[in-house]
């Protein structure tokens, strides 16, 4: 019978040793990804971009095609290549991103690099390739997290990147992922804080105060809004880029992988993301009304970037409170009472949030959660139930109002 | 400059990444150079040797002052194009690599420039065309029989014929995410100073 890889042995000068050991890996030096050059017209930079990525394309050929037990130790030992993947998940551009033309010669190279990466992040998430290609499930995870082959934040721009085009692939990976190793779903809960921080700091750039406490951030009607409207274009395009790129990333690492969402429920995360998100965002909308757009043509792409973080921001908290309470009610858990409340906390909470709930009731119409309350749990008072829709409607209605209002000036 | 990222922050401040893992080359070039001298040696370890070639011209033309410059020319021409500071082992694994590429060829064309870049980064023009011509009085030394079985028969070694991870796989390649997913959002205000949903 075939041993896992992590109890074979090899001869090497006499000696016994472990067939995933450093000393098979081979000398390959990846060199590092960086963005392809922005300017079309700078020859130099464009060559040297192709030349650099002809190599990483080279090797990563090299590496894809090495037998199980070499690219296993390349994989675990060789930090060259851990630096550029992380180099090219951190830097290669996403979907959501300004798109700028590529020449056709870099782009190729690029399309190339693009499915290389994933394809060796494919092959670093599966523990068993062939019968006799695999490492033991344990085992496998303790390399993949003791390693760094995989965190936290790498697990979420392979979603950003690949998830839009690849979602099955992702998804099986991701699940593999947190299944072989438990660790990473405490790693998803220790980054929360950093997220709720990401948002605070954005909040005090806005001019917003943002308690540690649960309440929604308060805006000041002093220094805020003055500061943003004055502040120069390419700080207040990085600011709208940061809040993007938040919302986006997380949206696309539920949609890949919505188990997270269990993970992601604590200290009152869903309610924390909504009213802060929200928050920034309708302030930097309304500096983006408020800014002097002379000479720039900046403003229709700042406010679409808006509207898709808003719709982001959506995404998750329904992905938050779906996974938390609505499927678990339609699996038959053993608490539903106790997830019914948990569903009322959600959406009570977040009632004063109208633009992330006009937008939420769009995507996901509150009628639909209703219907399977009732069905899920019931002999509820329903009179709750009635407080949130009727919230829902007075969000609607105050968008609809206002818009209204717009169009009619 | 890099874009702000969530990812961004959650490596700097979540304590759940590796800490050492560094996203600047200080030397770039330095990298590149000393890639395309592995490449070089690599080529020497797979395709023509510098050894054969020589070899075999001086089994056909013995110590002739003519061949010895011929492959002098090639070995300084090739010393231009890989960079100053290569070791000679290198310089001769390039001296290789030229003459397999301008074998036949008797000018220097976008076919030979395009290797020559992919294999050793910029170079200078003229160096390219002085190995050219090296290359050209060379091989009219060498029978064409000798020639072919010499040229032919490293290639033949360095196939690499196992299979890709993954290449069989169904991947979509990237595309940008289409701006009207969230067109809707603006529907119900035409006025563009409303704009969308946070009025």
């Amino acid at each position: 019978m075939d041993l896992p890889l992590d109890q074979r042995f090899k001869n090497r000068g006499g000696k016994k040793t472990p067939a995933l050991a450093p000393c098979w890996m081979k000398n390959i030096d990846f060199l590092l990804y960086q963005a392809p050059p922005v300017n079309p017209n700078d020859g130099a930079a464009r060559e040297e971009w192709i030349e650099r990525a002809t190599f990483m394309e080279s090797d990563l050929q090299s590496l894809l095609r090495m037998p199980h037990e070499a690219f296993w130790c390349q994989v675990v030992f060789d930090e060259s290549l851990h630096r550029c993947i992380d180099s090219y998940l951190r830097f290669a551009p996403r979907p959501f991103d300004v798109v700028y033309t590529l020449p056709d010669n870099v782009q190729v190279k690029q399309d190339s690099l693009h499915r290389l990466i994933f394809m060796t992040c494919l092959r670093m998430a599966t523990h068993k390739e062939s019968k006799k290609d695999f490492i033991t499930p344990r085992i496998f995870g303790d390399i993949l997290y003791e390693n760094f082959l995989f965190d936290v934040p790498k697990l979420m721009d392979l979603c950003v990147l690949y998830g839009q085009d690849n979602k099955p692939l992702l998804t099986k990976m991701l699940t593999n992922i947190f299944t072989q190793q438990p660790k990473y779903s405490d790693d998803l809960r220790e980054s929360l804080p950093t997220i709720l921080h990401v948002l605070n700091s954005v909040c005090q750039k806005c001019g917003l105060e943002c308690d540690s406490a649960p309440s929604s951030p308060q805006k000041l009607q002093t220094s805020g809004p003055t500061s943003l409207t004055t502040m120069p274009i390419s700080e207040f395009q990085d600011l709208v880029f940061y809040v993007s790129d938040t919302a986006q990333t997380l949206f696309n690492f539920l949609d890949v992988y919505d188990a997270a969402a269990k993970h992601m429920i604590q200290d009152d995360f869903p309610v924390k993301w909504c009213q802060r998100s929200e928050a920034i965002l309708s302030t930097l909308m309304s500096a983006i009304a408020d800014r002097d757009w002379t000479g720039s043509t900046l403003k229709p792409l700042l406010k679409g970037k808006l509207n898709a973080a808003l719709a982001a921001t959506a995404h998750v908290f329904h992905s938050l409170v779906f996974q938390n309470t609505l499927l678990p009610l339609m699996e038959h858990a053993s608490n539903p009472a106790e997830l019914y409340e948990l569903y009322l906390h959600l959406m009570t909470a977040v009632l004063g949030e109208i633009r992330m709930l006009a937008v939420h009731e769009v995507l996901f119409p509150f009628s639909e959660d209703r219907d399977l309350l009732v069905q899920c749990c019931p002999g509820i008072d329903e009179t709750q139930l009635q407080f949130i829709e009727d919230g829902i409607q007075t969000a609607c209605c105050h968008r609809a109002m206002k818009s209204e209002g717009k169009k009619g000036k | 400059m890099a874009l702000p990222r969530l990812t961004g922050a959650l490596r700097a401040f979540a304590d759940v990444s590796a800490s050492d893992s560094e996203h600047f080359e200080p030397d770039a070039s330095a990298k590149l150079r000393k890639k395309r001298q592995q490449q070089a040696m690599r080529q020497s370890e797979e395709g023509l040797s510098w050894q054969q070639l020589v070899k075999v011209i001086k089994k056909q033309r013995g110590t002739e002052e003519k061949v010895t410059r011929s492959l002098r020319d090639l070995t300084q021409s090739a010393h231009d194009i890989v960079g100053e500071e290569a070791s000679s082992d290198v310089i001769e694994s390039g001296s290789a690599f030229l003459f397999e590429v301008f074998c036949g060829s008797e000018h220097v064309s976008h076919h030979h420039t395009t290797k020559l870049r992919g294999m050793f980064g910029p170079f200078p023009a003229n160096a390219a065309t002085k190995a050219c011509r090296a290359v050209n009085r060379i091989a009219e030394w060498i029978p064409d029989d000798v020639l072919h079985e010499l040229l032919t028969q490293n290639s033949k070694t360095s196939v690499d014929d196992s299979t890709e991870f993954g290449k069989n796989l169904k991947f979509h390649p990237w595309k940008p995410q289409s701006s009207e997913v969230y067109e809707w959002m603006d529907e119900e205000s035409s006025d563009e100073e409303a704009g969308s949903l946070f009025d």
